[in-house]
This record gives structure tokens, sequence and C-alpha cells, in this order.
């Protein structure tokens, strides 16, 4: 009988057997094992705060659009990334040169997205476990993960699938001038820099970014919001989508830069200098923007802290991206 | 005879930046043939179009009779392909890879000549270390064993040398050149290395933006190899000086 599946599932297994899966997935994994331990460690403190596990599932079960369509959104998202980069890789990479039938990477590609999705469920189904409170309400709040996560996965590999059929566009940047110049942005030793940064977080942009991100937040808006709560709503999640995108491409570009000049005589410091420049001015956009949300919505001064925490927490993977280049 | 490798009117562009140009090859088997030209000329594009890692805009490309497009496994059964050194798996052994592609090509372990090669290229110490751990020119190595793993009847290859030291590369020229003459294995290699070509090829072509300007067939490097005045390196130079006595081999239809 032909082989079903190709047969980089046995190199992944030698390679995960080696430590190369884990020190991908750790701080995923470690996440989720602090979020469940956060669940368990508040459920066995006891008194009132025993019962905010439990909220969780109840908001689920509560609220279940916005969370179908969180589940849905973020699950495509991961499953066509991952999919459509492994399936350039068994095409373009090292197997690129064995006569494998396109049918058994597909048939790979279709295994891992099951795969990835019962691990997704029983993931879920752990820590609203772990959350606890009533059965009933814990079994809808799954059924309300499960039908975003199953669709959001299959859809996404319907994508991945799609995108084989298109060819790989490798000159056309996209990428126009600004609007207006940017010149003052530029440091006088690097005066590429803030163009590079500005050009990475546009095509990112365009690739459909963090559009998941103003998604979901319109989804879960209730029906009788106000127009100006709404637009506010809006303009507050795209400041944080636009510069929690902006500030992943600035770090990646940044890293590139200083791997491309790591044997010119330039300081390190220089560089952070000038790689600075461009989010600054970016971030002080996203206020503007997210300060008129706020005002339509009537939330004034006191949400500039919670706006803060919530930027600084979607820029963790930029600091993540940063970190990587400082060590690599 | 079936031809180990055809090309027809083959064009490729990255969106509106057209690089091939309709290029007309045919190598049969045992032809050890070199693709020269200056950067940016197509070389590597037209290896990857005819490897499958690229779709050509347009034309045909036939591997042993087998078209790659309507039959890609059977075509891609007859060739071998170096890939690219820098895209092979760091956590793997050299055997392991080695092992995997064996597997890949229908085989149940490493074929005794895939071994033997990698015992003249001074890989064999090194094939229980992992891939991280290589050194460019190891890396290089292991890209061509696994090309060269199973003999198929042809066999394309980027820039072999690169990397290699002086004694492997002259070892890999040895083998390739038998491999073509001994086992009828059509070779084609694109290279800068004028030396290498003109000294072990049997025929080759000059690619310039993306069109086939000039070709010499075995006849005219025995001729460039009797005459110490002349040199292939020497003859390419006319040719991309637009040298019209150097064009007119191009004009001839078809085999090269």
């Amino acid at each position: 009988m032909p082989p079903l599946f190709h047969p980089w599932l046995r190199e992944a297994r030698l390679a995960a057997l080696r430590g190369g899966g884990w020190k991908r997935g750790r701080g995923l994994a470690a996440a989720l094992g602090l979020a469940a331990a956060i669940g368990l460690g508040l459920r066995a403190a006891g008194g009132e705060a025993a019962a905010l596990p439990a909220a969780l599932p109840r908001l689920l079960a509560q609220l279940p659009l916005p969370f179908v369509l969180l589940a849905l959104a973020l699950s495509y998202a991961s499953a066509r990334a991952r999919l459509a980069e492994l399936d350039e890789r068994l095409r373009c990479g090292w197997w690129a040169a064995a006569p494998i039938e396109a049918a058994r990477t597909t048939r790979t590609l279709m295994l891992l997205a099951t795969l990835g999705a019962a691990a997704a469920l029983s993931v879920a189904a752990l820590l609203l476990a772990a959350f606890g409170g009533d059965g009933e309400r814990s079994r809808t709040a799954f059924f309300v993960l499960a039908a975003g996560l199953v669709p959001g996965t299959a859809l996404g590999l319907v994508a991945a699938l799609r995108q084989r059929r298109r060819p790989v566009q490798r000159l056309r940047e996209g990428a126009r001038e600004p609007l207006f110049g940017l010149r003052w942005l530029d440091d006088a030793r690097l005066p590429h820099l803030s163009d590079w940064q500005r050009r990475e977080a546009l095509l990112r942009w365009r690739r459909g970014g963090h559009a998941w991100m103003i998604g979901a937040v319109l989804m879960g808006l209730p029906g009788s919001t106000a127009l100006e709560a709404g637009a506010g709503v809006l303009l507050i999640a795209t400041a944080l989508a636009w510069f929690s995108l902006l500030a992943q491409a600035c770090a990646v570009a940044s890293v590139a830069a200083g791997r491309a000049l790591a044997a010119t005589p330039l300081a390190r410091r220089g560089l952070r200098r000038a790689a600075w420049r461009y989010p600054a001015f970016a971030f002080a956009c996203a206020c503007v923007l997210a300060g008129v949300g706020a005002a339509l919505l009537g939330v004034g001064w006191r949400a500039a802290p919670v706006l803060l925490g919530a930027a600084a927490l979607l820029c963790l993977p930029a600091w993540t991206a940063l970190r990587g280049g400082r060590r690599a | 005879m079936n031809a180990a490798l055809e090309l027809h009117g083959l064009q490729h562009r990255y969106d509106e930046h057209a690089v091939l140009h309709g290029i007309d090859l045919r190598l049969m088997p045992g032809d050890f043939a070199a693709l020269i030209g200056p950067n940016g000329s197509g070389k590597t594009t037209l290896l990857h179009c005819l490897a499958g890692l690229l779709r050509p805009s347009a034309g045909r490309v036939s591997i042993g009779g087998h078209d790659l497009a309507r039959e890609p496994l059977a075509a891609r059964r007859a060739l071998g392909f170096a890939v690219d050194p820098a895209r092979l798996p760091p956590l793997l052994s050299g055997r392991e890879c080695l092992r995997l592609f064996a597997g890949a090509r229908g085989l149940d372990a490493i074929p005794e000549p895939t071994l033997a090669l990698c015992a003249t290229l001074a890989l064999a110490p090194m094939l229980d270390r992992r891939i991280g751990q290589y050194s460019l020119g190891t890396r290089q190595k292991l890209a061509i064993a696994l090309g060269l793993l199973g003999e198929p009847p042809l066999l394309v290859l980027d820039e072999p040398l690169n990397g290699l030291d002086p004694l492997s590369a002259y070892a890999l020229k040895r083998h390739l050149q038998h491999l073509a003459r001994e086992r009828a294995v059509a070779v084609l290699l694109a290279t800068h290395s004028l030396d290498v070509a003109e000294r072990f090829i049997t025929r080759a072509a000059l690619l310039v933006d993306g069109r086939l300007r000039r070709q010499w067939d075995g006849h005219e490097l025995d001729a460039i190899r009797a005459d110490p005045a002349r040199s292939l390196e020497q003859s390419m130079v006319q040719a991309l000086a637009g040298d019209p006595d150097a064009g007119s081999a191009a004009r001839r239809d078809g085999d090269c």
C-alpha cells in the first residue's frame, strides 16, 4: 500500500524528539498552564475569589456569538498561517526535490489541521474544567468555543490549499510612498530605517494584519449600541490593532537592520535611537486616534491606563521579537 | 531515445518583470552541460522552473519524456536536484536526512553509491552529526548527495562547487563526468567556474537577460580545448560583446 502521508511527519517527529517543536510552542504552553493554574488556585483559595474563574464559562454561555466569532477568527488565522507556511516549505524547501505526490502533502495538511483542532478542543475542555462552575454552562461554553474552532481551522486549511495554486509573488512589494514626507523621522546615520519600518508595517496591514481584532470587537458590540459609542469603540480597536501590528513590524525591521549592519562600526545605541523614531511617532498617532474614540465613547482619562495596558499586552510579541533578535 | 530534458518556449516572470524569454533547450542522456551567464541572467530561475519549484509563466518542461505540468511525479522521479543547502533541517543528522530522502524515492536504505559518494566528498565522518553543526561546504556536499541519491537520469545542480574545498570539488567534477559518460546521466549545472566548464563538460549554453545568447556543442568545446590561444571565457566574453560569429550557434534550433 503506498504511503498516505508526507515523510515530513517523520522529520517532524525526529525534530520534536530533539526539542525543536517545544522551543516554538513553549510560550503558548506556559500561558495556558498559567491560566489553568490561576483558575485552580482561585478556586482552591475559597471565599469570593473562588467564584471568579466560573465567570468565564458563564460569559461564554451568555454571549455566544462574539466568542464563536473570536474563536473562528483566531483558529482561522493560526491554521492558515501555519499550514500555508508548511505547505510552502514542503514545496520549496529541502523536500522540493523529492518525488512526492501533491495528494500526500494535502493529506498531511488535513491530518495536521485535524490534530490541531482536536488539541485546541482538548485544551479548551481542560481550561473550562479548571475554571469550574456550573456543568451545564461549562458544556455550553465548550460548544461555543468548538463552534468557532472547528470551522475556523477548516477554513484555514482551505485557504492554505488555495494559496498553493497562486504563484509566489516575489517582487511586488505594494508599499507606495507615504501620503506626506516623513524625512524628519530619519536618523542622519540611518536615513532609511523609518521607511523600512513603515513599509514592513504597511505590507503586514495589507495582508490582513490584525484586522481580526477589529472584527472581533465590532462583532461583540450589542445591536443597541449608539452610533457615537460604536464609532468610539471602532476607533479605539483600530488604534490598538494598528499600533500592535506596527510595533511587531518595527521590531522585525529593526532586528533585520541590526543584522545587516552588524559588520559596520555603527554603535548599537545609535541603531536603537534610530529605531525608536517611527514607532514613537506612530504611538502618538495611535494615542490621538484612541483619544478621539474615548471622547466619542465618553470614558475620558480614566480609560487611559486600561488602554495603555491593552496596548502593552498586544505589543508583547514585538518585545519577544526584539529580544530574540538580540540573542541571535 | 527520449531526451533527458526538453524545454520549449519556457518563460517566467516575477510580476511584470520577465526573467526568462522563451528558452528552448534539449539535453540527451549522457550530456554534461553547463549553464553559464552573468549574475541576474536567469540561471537559477531556469533551474527552479525545471525542478518544479517555480511555475513557468508559459512554455513546457519535459523530463525523461514526462511533462512536468501534467505528470509531475513521473518527471520528478527522473530528476535529481540539489536543494539550497541553507534549507536543510538543522536538527536532523545527515544520515537521517539521506534515509528520509531515500524513503521518498522508494528505497529501503541509503544506496551504496550515495554512501560511496559521501566518502569521496569526505562527508562520511560528518553524517551522524546534526546538520546545524555543519559548515557551509559540508551542507553543500549533503545537498549534492541528496540530489544524486538514486542516480536519477537527469541531474540539475546550481553552483554545486560553491564552498567546496579543492579536493572535494575535483572529486565531484570527476564523479559527475563519470555519471554522464558511464551511466548516461544527463547533467545540467549552472556555474561561474568557466575553467571547470571548459575542462569537464560536453556542452555549454550562455544565458543573458533570460535568453540563450550562445551555445557550444562538443566539437566547438574540443576545438577550444585544442587551441591554447582560445578559451571558453574568451568565447563567452565575445558572445557577451555581441560578436556576430559568436551568435551563429545560438540561432540553431533545439539542441545545444
